[in-house]
């Protein structure tokens, strides 16, 4: 213990000089100015020396009333907590096949479950073999899966090991244009360290009006926010779209750094606001009026299907209570929503706007 | 997932060397292992379980089957008093189930507990939020026995039938054993109608291939109360040939 916390306070300190350096750098202001903002959004929000570079809290031209408004990923899961099971696991909203199963179920669209790999136990495919082997996997892929697929772990994060493949005659392409064998797939799954436990499921495919926006390529996504309140009522709390035009396969913003673009949406109507992008420093953002991936006027734009979207979360909250804080990831596809996971732990928006929605969860938690 | 207020023939909760993580793997699956989640997946799937009445989550966004929330005493008072039936079970949503399930039952406007114990409400909402490991709670109706386990000594507790299933390579549904614990019995009622049931249900729960399941035998037909991915070998002498149909399997 003695020597613990020496060792923290070095690196705390460490982190406080690069970071303050780097805004230093950024904001053309003196490495001690961005040092004290640090200290301060830290002791007061809760933020990382890290994230509140990242987030652009620490531009020294920016009004403290406005920096006040920002809400940290400490801050925000801390609210959240008294909701969710103490963002604790076990959680339907962390295991994605029990997810997929649940909501088919209720009656909640996701993508078709196609299979489940379990690589340190049994597998099954929604066709009904059952097995345990990479002879049986290259007989789902070669007999019961669709030329075009998703493979993902059951208790996956941030995009984490996500996969996108189509069939091309015997091989996979996987959505980097990486091609394998159905076989060596199971081979790489099977040597994950970290996922043991993998999903196959239905690839769908994005609205004409998002393809419009931001091409194919990947699926894009609206995050869409809810909480059950005290009354057991469901609300909306904030919502966004994520566009998946970071070259990966999935639409995570993971503070900016994943290439990819988010926009606020307007909760009554559907409609977006400026699109955020991490700047190419990663020290905060740029706010867009256009597409970056194909020119088109984003701002402003009318999403499609939004009252079903609206519809569908507010329907779908209360089957999963007691948890009472999720964040929703829907397709838009063109058949209309479909719910592609649901999370517990999701992060704030890099925008003041949040600290509407935090001082929401804090009074739900609190009644 | 043990527990539900039911007796049942044996410990249950280890793999105790079987090789069952070939069959069920080593993660926990909520589907199984969350009551809630449980109760309500059966249900979608119009398998029958014990109706659900309430979930009870003492950090808050607990309600009952009729809408009423339940965030405090009053509101607890209010659901025992106006939406519940007369036998009710509470039991934690995940952890130990054993540990902190509660049955339940009024006589001339009183809870009691079996034995005869009474049972203060408030002290119950109490209790039921003192242990910040189990946070939330399931309230279920409670099952009667079928006459016939009834007779035989049922003595108000529910005595589940535990059957274990195995999906085949096939997708066949076979059935590795199954007990009841009581004795007197020339035939465990509804037996078919218990083994169509689980056979039933099996498919839905895979990739886990080979769950125990409880099902109480009530005079309405077999209801599933419990449903266990880790369960222990049966007792006697049939062990061998279960733990060779899990490791061939």
């Amino acid at each position: 213990v003695r020597t613990v916390a020496p060792l923290r306070i070095g690196r705390e300190l460490a982190s406080l000089a690069r970071v303050s350096r780097a805004a230093a750098r950024a904001y053309g202001c003196r490495p001690l100015r961005a040092a004290r903002v640090a200290r301060r959004v830290r002791r007061a929000q809760g933020f990382t020396y890290g994230e509140a570079l990242r987030v652009g809290v620490l531009d020294p031209a920016m009004p403290e009333a406005e920096r006040a408004r920002f809400v940290s990923r400490h801050a925000n899961l801390e609210a959240n907590a008294p909701l969710n099971n103490g963002n604790e696991e076990p959680s339907i909203t962390e295991d994605k096949w029990s997810f997929y199963r649940h909501c088919a179920a209720a009656g909640i669209p996701v993508p078709e479950l196609l299979g489940v790999l379990d690589l340190r136990g049994s597998s099954w495919s929604a066709s009904g073999r059952v097995f345990l082997d990479r002879a049986g996997f290259e007989d789902m892929v070669a007999h019961d899966l669709p030329d075009e697929f998703v493979v993902k772990p059951s208790n996956g994060y941030e995009g984490r090991g996500v996969r996108s493949l189509a069939r091309h005659g015997e091989r996979l392409v996987d959505h980097a244009g990486r091609s394998l064998l159905p076989g060596d797939l199971w081979d790489e799954l099977r040597a994950d360290g970290e996922f043991g436990v993998w999903i196959v499921q239905e690839r769908v495919h994005n609205h004409s009006d998002l393809v419009r926006l931001a091409g194919d390529a990947s699926l894009h996504t609206v995050r869409v926010n809810t909480v059950v309140g005290p009354d057991c009522e469901p609300e909306l709390l904030f919502a966004f779209l994520k566009l998946s035009i970071g070259g990966g396969a999935h639409d995570n913003f993971l503070g900016g750094s994943a290439g990819n673009a988010i926009g606020e949406i307007r909760l009554e109507d559907g409609r977006l606001g400026p699109l955020l992008m991490s700047r190419p420093d990663r020290i905060g953002f740029v706010q867009l009026a256009e597409s970056p991936a194909t020119g088109e006027r984003a701002e402003g734009a009318l999403l499609p299907d939004w009252p079903a979207v609206r519809r569908l979360v507010l329907e779908g909250a209360p089957r999963f209570l007691p948890t009472r804080s999720l964040g929703w990831d829907v397709a838009l596809t063109p058949a209309g929503p479909v719910v592609i996971e649901n999370n517990i732990r999701w992060a704030p928006l890099p925008l003041p706007s949040m600290h509407r929605v935090l001082d929401r969860v804090l009074e739900a938690g609190r009644a | 997932m043990e527990g539900r207020g039911a007796t049942r023939p044996g410990p249950v909760g280890q793999d105790a060397g079987m090789g069952l993580e070939r069959l069920n793997g080593d993660e926990r699956s909520a589907v199984v292992e969350e009551r809630a989640v449980f109760s309500v997946y059966c249900s979608a799937l119009g398998l029958p379980v014990p109706r659900l009445l309430a979930i009870l989550d003492r950090r808050g966004g607990g309600r009952s089957r009729s809408g009423r929330p339940l965030r405090e005493l009053a509101d607890w008072l209010a659901f025992l008093a106006e939406d519940a039936p007369d036998e009710i079970v509470i039991t934690a949503c995940t952890g130990d189930a054993g540990r902190a399930a509660r049955m339940l039952s009024r006589r001339a406007g009183r809870w009691e507990e079996p034995g005869g114990g009474e049972v203060d409400e408030a002290t119950l909402w109490r209790e039921l939020g003192s242990d910040p490991e189990l946070p939330a709670f399931v309230v279920e109706e409670r099952l009667a026995n079928h006459p016939e386990i009834e007779r035989l000594g049922g003595g108000g507790t529910l005595h589940a039938l535990r059957i274990v299933t195995l999906v085949e390579r096939s997708g066949e549904v076979s059935i590795l054993w199954a007990a009841l614990g009581l004795d007197g019995l020339d035939a465990v009622p509804e037996w078919q109608s218990a083994c169509d049931l689980v056979r039933r249900a099996a498919p839905h729960f895979l990739p886990l291939r080979s769950l125990a399941w409880d099902v109480g035998l009530t005079p309405d037909g077999p209801v599933i109360v419990d449903a266990s991915a880790r369960w222990d070998p049966p007792p006697g002498p049939g062990v061998a040939e279960v733990l060779e149909r899990v490791r061939a399997a």
